[in-house]
């Protein structure tokens, strides 16, 4: 053990020799652990978050299609669904988007109701009058309204309509309340110019989750001009579309990374005519080759997990602490009015795993098989010089 | 100079040594040389430039194996161990002085005197102890945190040799010691090596300087031509 220490501090001191080279290796080695890891840290705490939202979320949401576009649905079709066995509830839900020109924001519009259960009110309370509403952080942000405060919406019939805001909605991401905008059910039906008796879509509850995929068929037969869409639907379009974005992300740093790799290759393609030198030395001086091959292996354990560890703490800070802020523009949601992301800290020990093994085995092995050609060269060579 | 005793301390038995052996550019250095080295002698293994002296002196050292022969260190035949018990006869029987002194010029004076301890069970209170007296030995302690790119040619040597006689070897081997050096280093390092030598260490130099073949200290010279031991004398 007092032998592999005193080897581990001669790597140590071997590598103070060449400070500069050893640093540009970490700072370039960090970097790309620390866009790979800020990359797979915000999609999978997006993931897990909008899986975590959409558990309140209802089971099945029963839509109208039209020739190909989302219509509106009549509340009738909710009074047959609810007679199907194992449903519980039907409930409209009315929804919608409007432009707003003066934050140059498109704002989600819905109307209090059923998938209210999982946004949470910061301050307030929801609307309980027609020209009430609540609102998400980022648009209470944008429009310096705190409760007690008024906004000025755009309404189907291009009429500006002026709300009182009387609750702020905030969630650890803002996934789903930064842009929203809650009016009671009526109104937001009546502001997004919905016909009477219509509703943007039904949100179904069903009593066990093994028949929704049963429900959900039996109101595609019945209406056949119906798209139910299931939660684990939504939930896996959403793993989906952040797997494609951090797939993405990826091969956008594909050029970092493969310069990476370039590096670790130049290092495992050859040693220094310096580097053969000391290993002789080593060799003559009575180190074994399992001796210096171990020397070899040490420098590249502390600069891979030096690289490592700096790289995971550098996406730590960037993701979980400053949000994201060089990664949001291509991951975050499709509105205009981002949200502000403030990923909940939750790293999968299985990613970092797979960071390190991906990062550290390469990197070591890449410092230790050209030495070890090296190091089973007899001594005798650097004798002779 | 002190005498020898008769004890052998390395027996070398009709060793040749081939390099590149079946190749056209096939070389052979050692064409079965047979010689001991006693303990306590200074051995000059005297021959022109490529005579093979530096081939004989690896396979002494341990550093290469001959091509056929035996060489015994002691009561060890070491010519077909393994590289791992090469390696720790080497370390702990050997003291080696390079032609290029072969220090490594980044490190400070201490780690390169120390190099040979890392590898070795020792604690590093026992290590920084060996250190301090063969630095203190080579009379160098002022320069001990200096780097040894930046000494002297003969700080350089000397803390060459002290890193040959941590290891407190048994038998210290020089190759061509005296090759860069000019007449004040020269007789400073024999000098050295006469103390070495006075205390019991066993001296063997590779070497065509005259300056070394007649100095007071050596006790025996093997002449060297083209691969054989031509002469033997004792002064």
């Amino acid at each position: 053990m007092r032998r592999h220490l005193k080897i581990l501090d001669f790597a140590l001191a071997s590598l103070r020799r060449r400070p500069f080279k050893n640093w540009a290796i970490v700072a370039v080695y960090a970097f790309t652990v620390a866009v790979v890891a800020s990359v797979l840290f915000l999609t999978q705490s997006i993931r897990r978050e909008a899986a975590q939202l959409f558990v309140g979320a209802p089971e099945l949401t029963v839509q109208r299609m039209v020739g190909g576009r989302h219509v509106p649905i009549d509340l009738a079709v909710g009074e047959t669904i609810v007679a199907f066995p194992s449903v519980v509830g039907v409930e409209p839900r009315f929804w919608g988007y409007t432009y707003d020109a003066v934050t140059e924001s498109t704002i989600t519009v819905m109307g209090a109701g059923p998938g209210m259960a999982t946004l949470e009110l910061v301050k307030g309370r929801l609307p309980t009058h027609a020209t009430e509403c609540a609102v998400g952080a980022g648009v209470a942000s944008m429009w310096g309204a705190e409760v007690g405060g008024e906004i000025i919406l755009i309404d189907a019939a291009t009429t500006g309509v002026l709300y009182e805001v009387v609750g702020t909605f905030e969630s650890p991401s803002d996934i789903l309340t930064n842009d929203l905008v809650v009016m009671t059910a009526e109104e937001a039906a009546l502001f997004l110019g919905l016909p009477e008796g219509k509703a943007t879509d039904l949100a179904v509850r069903v009593a066990n989750d093994n028949e929704i995929d049963t429900i959900a068929a039996k109101v595609k037969r019945a209406y056949p001009d119906s798209r139910p869409i299931t939660r684990s639907e939504v939930l896996r379009t959403y793993d989906a579309v952040f797997h494609w974005r951090s797939g993405m992300m990826l091969a956008v740093f594909s050029g970092g990374l493969i310069a990476f790799v370039i590096l670790a290759w130049d290092k495992a393609t050859g040693l220094s005519a310096e580097e053969r030198r000391e290993i002789g030395i080593l060799k003559a001086v009575g180190w074994d080759t399992s001796d210096v091959l171990e020397l070899k292996m040490w420098e590249g354990v502390v600069i891979s997990l030096t690289s490592l560890i700096l790289g995971l703490i550098a996406a730590m800070i960037h993701v979980f602490i400053l949000g994201a802020p060089l990664l949001t523009p291509m991951l975050r949601g499709w509105s205009v009015l981002f949200p502000e992301l403030h990923p909940t800290p939750n790293v999968d020990p299985y990613m970092l795993i797979a960071i390190g093994f991906l990062t550290v085995v390469p990197y070591v092995a890449a410092t230790v098989a050209p030495s070890w050609k090296a190091a089973v060269t007899d001594p005798d060579a650097v004798v002779r010089g | 100079m002190t005498a020898a005793t008769e004890s052998p301390l390395v027996r070398v038995e009709d060793v040749t040594k081939i390099y590149h052996l079946g190749a056209p550019d096939e070389v052979r250095a050692v064409r079965g040389i047979s010689m001991t080295v006693s303990r306590g002698e200074v051995l000059v293994i005297e021959g022109p430039s490529g005579s093979g002296k530096t081939s004989l002196l690896t396979i002494i050292g341990c550093m290469s194996r001959p091509t056929s022969g035996q060489v015994l260190v002691g009561d060890r035949r070491v010519s077909r161990l393994s590289e791992t018990a090469l390696t720790s006869i080497r370390r702990e029987t050997f003291g080696f002085i390079f032609q290029q002194l072969h220090l490594i010029p980044d490190l400070t004076v201490k780690d390169n005197v120390m190099l040979p301890l890392f590898p070795t069970g020792m604690t590093v209170p026992e290590m920084e102890d060996r250190v301090d007296r063969a630095i203190r030995s080579m009379s160098i302690e002022h320069r001990r945190t200096a780097r040894a790119g930046r000494i002297s040619g003969g700080e350089q040597q000397r803390t060459a040799i002290a890193r040959a006689l941590v290891n407190e070897p048994t038998i210290v081997i020089a190759d061509e010691p005296t090759a860069h050096l000019d007449s004040e280093l020269s007789a400073e390092l024999l000098e050295n090596l006469a103390v070495l030598n006075a205390a019991g260490t066993t001296i063997i130099i590779a070497t065509h300087d005259p300056r070394v073949i007649d100095h007071p200290i050596v006790s025996r010279r093997s002449v060297v031509r083209d691969g054989l031991i031509v002469d033997e004398t004792s002064p």
